[in-house]
């Protein structure tokens, strides 16, 4: 059985605004703040929302004093910080393959977001990012399950992020089943036993290519 | 844990099309770098492509189809030809592949509004584990494409290992691959770290990395699967250790805390001391910052007479597929006596203290480790051993 001991979740509103969830009712607004944003000067949005989730659901658990390194980290993305993308597009479009900024291509690489979390929560386990334009939460499972079982660390946080933008929009213009939308979910999984516990991973099911439920026990 | 055995081993890279012709191009220190041919670009930096060419009518990426070309050997040299009850995984790595990153596409979308889809089709087809699994017609039980930057091959070999320990797979088929691509070559350029001549790994004149490309994929196995199917393992993966630095976005720690602890988590796993490991295949980038820290661990954890090269003086920095393709030379080393030269190299960094062997050098013993350092701060270090 794996616990689900912490929640963390950061969404966009209809009107653009980002909110804060920490666990499952909680909700604060004005998450982009100057207190909440120190370390990430220079990050984009989706790593801010990654951050901000992950930390919210390390701070939701209530555990403390957990050692940094037994810690793991995966991150799901099924497109990945493309809005950055396309802004350093914008730049060797604009200047010029000797133009462009550092700072937008580091920002755009996948797992840029795994790495600002990493360092602003000191986290210094497996750390993993992978992508997946459908089931990637379900299979990240198989792999926190894996880790847990290998005793590679103690607790891991599962998120998936995704971000919307136009361009997006128009890619996945042709194919209803894929919604974009902008987001951060975290979880912090445990084997051990934990202050506060939303539910159990009591078994993780997957038939041919398809992934059927994470199935939960209210405690 | 079970032993999980190398059944089957694929690489292609600018140093050669298979396994056989990169030991050669090893041998024979063939660099084959040159200005970049696959994209224009005002950027005038050496680059190693792959010479292979590619039958496509643009419905796929260069990626996907640079494994295609890989897997087809690693599953030649299986004889692993039906997949058929088998519960199989499928993990690769890749940075290029996992972006939406088409410059013509984004260009006329930006002008009209609108755009032609095949560069839109390419790229939701091209999902690299889901695309090899669709290209192959099979049916994977786990299919899954790391983007961990630089270590992405050696962190989905690990995945691949952690799949096969908890025995929810009998097969996986693991390592990376990407393309060489405008985007990371604009973008390293901006990032002051690359080289405008032939890198020079740990070198103490080293200016930076040159890009490259290919594929380096293994199928691995459980032991007694391999030997169900007739297959007697001469190779195995013992131990994968990840940690990250939580240091910086771009530069490695100073000192590698992340890469020590990633070492010391495979040595543990593979249940074998720093004396066990006969020689290392480094990451080794050439930059100035990269092989630093690695020289310092290095140094630190296994002694200033340590045997290690870095192979990208052959390759280019192939960015997702190294890890895999690294992979597979500590393996082919460990199976055939010896390591190729760290080409490139010519006088010792005094800050770092240490040297890569020079010339083709015999090795004994039974264990090796490859190491992989990526963008971001994670650190990865896989064991193999031959039996």
């Amino acid at each position: 059985m794996i616990n689900v001991c912490g929640i963390g979740i950061v969404k966009n509103r209809d009107n653009g605004e980002f909110v804060l969830v920490k666990g499952v009712s909680h909700e604060k607004d004005d998450v982009f703040n100057k207190g909440s944003l120190k370390g990430l000067r220079r990050a984009d949005n989706f790593s801010k929302i990654a951050v901000l989730a992950a930390k919210s659901a390390l701070d939701d658990s209530l555990l403390s004093g957990i050692e940094k390194d037994r810690i793991g980290l995966i991150l799901v993305s099924a497109f990945g910080p493309h809005i950055t993308t396309f802004r350093f597009l914008d730049d060797i479009l604009n200047y010029g393959d000797n133009q462009v900024s550092p700072i937008l291509f580091s920002n755009s690489v996948h797992n840029a977001s795994a790495s600002y979390i990493s360092t602003n929560l000191n986290l210094q386990g497996p750390t993993l990012s992978i992508t997946h334009f459908t089931q990637g939460l379900l299979q990240a499972s198989y792999i926190a399950q894996s880790w847990l079982g290998e005793n590679r660390c103690d607790y891991i946080l599962l998120g998936h992020v995704d971000q919307s933008g136009k361009e997006l929009e128009y890619i996945l213009s042709r194919t209803p089943e894929l919604k974009p939308f902008s987001a951060g979910i975290f979880m912090l999984l445990s084997k051990n036993d934990t202050p506060k516990t939303y539910c159990a991973i009591s078994d993780i099911i997957s038939a041919g290519n398809i992934y059927i439920t994470l199935q939960g026990l209210i405690k | 844990m079970p032993r999980i055995a190398i059944t089957g081993l694929g690489a292609v890279s600018a140093c050669g099309n298979n396994c056989a012709q990169i030991l050669e191009g090893f041998s024979s220190l063939r660099r084959k770098a040159g200005p970049p041919s696959l994209f224009e670009s005002d950027l005038d930096f050496p680059v190693f492509e792959a010479d292979i060419s590619i039958s496509t009518d643009g419905s796929r990426m260069r990626t996907v189809e640079l494994t295609i070309h890989a897997l087809k050997e690693a599953i030649d040299q299986a004889c692993l030809f039906d997949f058929s009850g088998i519960r199989l995984g499928i993990c690769l790595g890749t940075t290029v592949a996992s972006q939406l990153n088409d410059i013509a596409f984004y260009k006329e979308y930006r002008q009209k509004g609108s755009a032609s889809f095949q560069a839109v089709d390419r790229f939701l087809k091209g999902n690299l584990a889901c695309a090899i699994a669709d290209h192959f017609s099979i049916n994977p039980k786990f299919c899954i494409t790391v983007v961990n930057a630089c270590s992405s091959g050696a962190d989905a070999i690990g995945v691949g290992l952690s799949w096969l320990n908890s025995d929810l797979c009998d097969v996986v088929i693991a390592g990376g691959a990407d393309e060489l691509s405008r985007i990371p070559f604009a973008g390293f350029n901006a990032l002051g770290v690359v080289s405008d001549s032939l890198c020079a790994p740990f070198d103490r004149d080293r200016k930076g990395l040159n890009l490259g490309e290919g594929a380096g994929v293994l199928i691995m196995e459980k032991e007694a699967t391999a030997s169900k199917r007739g297959i007697k393992p001469e190779l195995f993966i013992n131990g994968y250790g990840l940690a990250a630095d939580a240091y910086h976005l771009t530069s490695p720690h100073p000192q590698g805390k992340g890469l020590k602890k990633a070492i010391g988590i495979a040595l543990n796993n593979a249940k074998i001391k720093p004396e066990d490991v006969s020689f290392i295949n480094v990451h080794g980038t050439a930059t100035r910052e990269n092989d630093k820290s690695e020289g310092l661990v290095l140094k630190e954890v296994f002694g200033r007479e340590v045997k290690f090269t870095s192979t990208k003086g052959f390759t280019g920095h192939t960015l997702g597929a190294a890890g895999g393709l690294e992979a597979i030379f500590t393996a082919l080393s460990l199976s055939c006596g010896w390591i190729p030269s760290s080409v490139g190299f010519m006088n010792m960094d005094p800050d770092i203290g240490i040297s890569p062997v020079s010339k083709k050098t015999q090795i004994e013993g039974r264990y090796a480790l490859s190491t992989s350092l990526a963008f971001g701060g994670n650190n990865s270090a896989l064991v193999i051993s031959k039996d």
